[in-house]
């Protein structure tokens, strides 16, 4: 091979000059993109793990209440029973406050993924402070009570006493 | 630092042949094993063939040798001149001079030097006048020089290290091999020297141990003959005759006898088979402007390469350091999704439970009761005289509607509903209340979880 003369190599030293900055240009430029998002996605994960572990840290809190809601929550055994006996307790709580029921009916037997929902509907009339010691005495935290839908108005025949329509429900375990 | 470790091969004329003395410096450890240290002699018939295996002899570092050249006698002129100065800067003009005189082509087409052999004071008698119109004789003392200028014509001698050239072998020293042969004889000493550089025969007179007069005899078996004539022309140059030895190269102590009659002084062996040590007088160096100028160029662009692959080792290690972190912050990423892919299905079980959790809210959390809602709601009323006329609640709802004295009660009553700790899980809307004949507002208000 002939070699090169001074121009030949001063042309040649150029372009190798050139293609080795793009080259390294390019080399650097992809490691600092690939850096930056490796760098971006760990400070994300970071922020997740350490959210994660923020809810770990309460698990035997959560564990707990999940072992209370196992033990008390009622189990459903017979479910034409279960709603005349939500009328029983409805209909003993209201006697014991002086609550007067009116056009008590069975209701319906709904299914949830946290409870089964066995409800009762009733109409009340009484005064206001019979109504409210009435709604105490059935909703409690172990009697799983709850008052699925509740409307309370004044009586338009007699301004002293509440008039309410409710969905009573109980919530059997799943 | 590259140039400590560069092999040196002093090329010499050798009896009908050249000889070079190869000197590697001492390898440091882990140096390639087939690279000796120490110094290696190698023969070739011609300066041309010993240029081919140099060529292909590489030392440290894959360089080939540093070359210094010894000239053969037969390329240079010499000759003995007595100058009135001790000054070299001095000297050099008058051996220009002299030159631009005595040489055969232009001074400009030639490289030359000189070697100082002796000095000494004389004195000189100049005439001078005196106050009464005498003429007087005054004494001064001068010093002056013996010199041996060397010159060689530079197309010879390009012509001549063709064989190096067309290898690209600069040498980086030119110099008479008879100058470093004069080390050879004892300080102090008047010896005369033959010895065999190819085929010729060089005659030489060696003065306190720097070269006082050279020239080539008839190449012959009775060159012994010519002896006489060298002498006398040795005495014409000025040269001191009056030897106390004479040095026969090895080659030529077959004739020996025949020299010692000629010469009538003993013979001792001159043996070259070793290069000779420093001479007492540096060689006059003979290098080519060109060629160093090609070497110095050769140097620069070296250093350039060093400083480039030096450059090349630092920008890879940064490299390799970018990708090493690269690879370790990837590596930390890994670990974080395995710790979470880990956390995950435990984090989903409570998950689970606070799920179960709320969606019994309404059975279990007293806060969400219906009682509390209503406590929740007329602790919000703004005054006695707002009145609640209906409140309707679902687990995810509540509405109440009633009547105010006025429109800004109405608004309150929604602003404090908003306010209540126990209620900001519901978002609270209302409609402009509506004003009634007697000056009251009907309003309806609902909050939704």
């Amino acid at each position: 091979m002939n070699r090169l003369s001074k121009r030949e190599r001063i042309l040649l030293a150029i372009i190798v000059g050139i293609v080795v900055v793009f080259g390294n240009l390019f080399l650097i430029s992809a490691l600092q993109k690939n850096y930056s998002l490796i760098d971006a996605s760990l400070a994300r994960k970071q922020v997740e793990l350490k959210s994660l572990k923020q809810m770990f840290v309460e698990r035997d809190l959560w564990a707990k209440r999940a072992a209370w809601v196992t033990q008390k929550q009622p189990k459903l055994a017979n479910r034409d029973q279960a709603r005349v006996t939500l009328l029983d307790e409805v209909k003993t709580a209201a006697k014991a406050k002086n609550v007067m029921l009116e056009n008590p009916a069975l209701g319906s037997i709904e299914a949830q993924p946290a409870y089964q929902s066995v409800s009762v509907n009733v109409e009340t009339k009484s005064s206001w402070s019979d109504l409210i010691g009435f709604m105490s005495a059935l909703q409690q935290p172990d009697r799983f009570i709850v008052f699925e839908t509740a409307n309370l108005q004044i009586d338009t025949s007699d301004s002293t006493k509440m008039r309410g329509r409710f969905r009573i429900a109980k919530w059997y375990a799943p | 630092m590259d140039r400590k470790i560069t092999s040196i091969a002093t090329l010499a004329p050798a009896p009908n042949a050249w000889r070079a003395w190869i000197d590697t410096p001492l390898q440091p450890k882990g140096a390639d094993p087939a690279i000796p240290s120490g110094r290696q002699i190698r023969e070739a018939a011609s300066l041309a063939e010993l240029a081919s295996a140099l060529s292909s002899q590489t030392g440290p570092k894959n360089a080939p040798p540093e070359i210094n050249l010894a000239l053969p006698t037969r390329l240079l002129v010499l000759e003995r001149l007595t100058l009135p100065s001790a000054d070299r800067t001095e000297l050099a003009g008058m051996v220009r001079l002299q030159l631009e005189k005595t040489l055969p082509y232009p001074v400009e087409e030639t490289t030359s030097g000189f070697q100082v052999i002796s000095q000494k004071e004389t004195e000189i008698a100049s005439p001078s006048s005196t106050e009464g119109g005498d003429v007087a004789t005054a004494v001064q003392t001068m010093t002056e020089s013996t010199v041996l200028i060397c010159a060689v014509h530079n197309e010879t001698l390009q012509s001549f290290c063709a064989p190096l050239l067309q290898s690209e072998q600069f040498p980086h020293s030119v110099t008479p091999w008879a100058m470093h042969v004069a080390a050879k004889a004892l300080p102090g000493d008047i010896a005369c020297a033959l010895w065999q550089e190819e085929t010729d025969v060089v005659f030489a007179i060696f003065e306190n141990g720097v070269l006082g007069h050279v020239e080539i005899l008839p190449a012959s078996e009775t060159f012994s003959n010519d002896l006489p004539q060298a002498l006398m022309s040795a005495e014409l140059a000025g040269a001191d005759t009056a030897f106390t030895v004479a040095l026969v190269d090895t080659a030529l102590m077959q004739h020996a006898d025949a020299l010692e009659k000629a010469l009538g002084v003993p013979v001792a062996e001159l043996t070259l088979e070793e290069p000779p040590s420093s001479p007492r007088e540096t060689p006059t160096d003979l290098t080519l402007q060109a060629w160093r100028t090609e070497l110095a160029r050769r140097q620069r662009m070296h250093a350039i390469q060093s400083r480039l692959g030096i450059a090349g080792v630092v920008y890879a290690v940064l490299m390799a350091i970018a990708c090493i972190g690269l690879a370790m912050q990837n590596h930390r990423l890994h670990s974080v999704e395995a710790e979470l892919a880990k956390v995950q299905p435990q984090v989903d079980a409570v998950l689970g439970q606070q799920n179960r959790w709320k969606e019994l809210g309404p059975a279990i959390d007293p806060s969400r009761f219906t009682v509390e809602m209503l406590f929740q709601v007329f602790q919000s009323l703004p005054s006695t005289d707002v009145r609640i006329t209906q409140f309707e609640q679902s687990p995810n709802e509540i509405r109440v509607e009633g009547e105010a004295p006025d429109a800004a009660q109405a608004v309150n009553l929604e602003e404090k509903l908003k306010a209540q700790p126990a209620l900001t899980g519901y978002d609270f809307q209302a409609g402009n209340p509506q004003i009634l004949s007697n000056d009251h507002a009907k309003f309806s208000i609902s909050g939704k979880l």
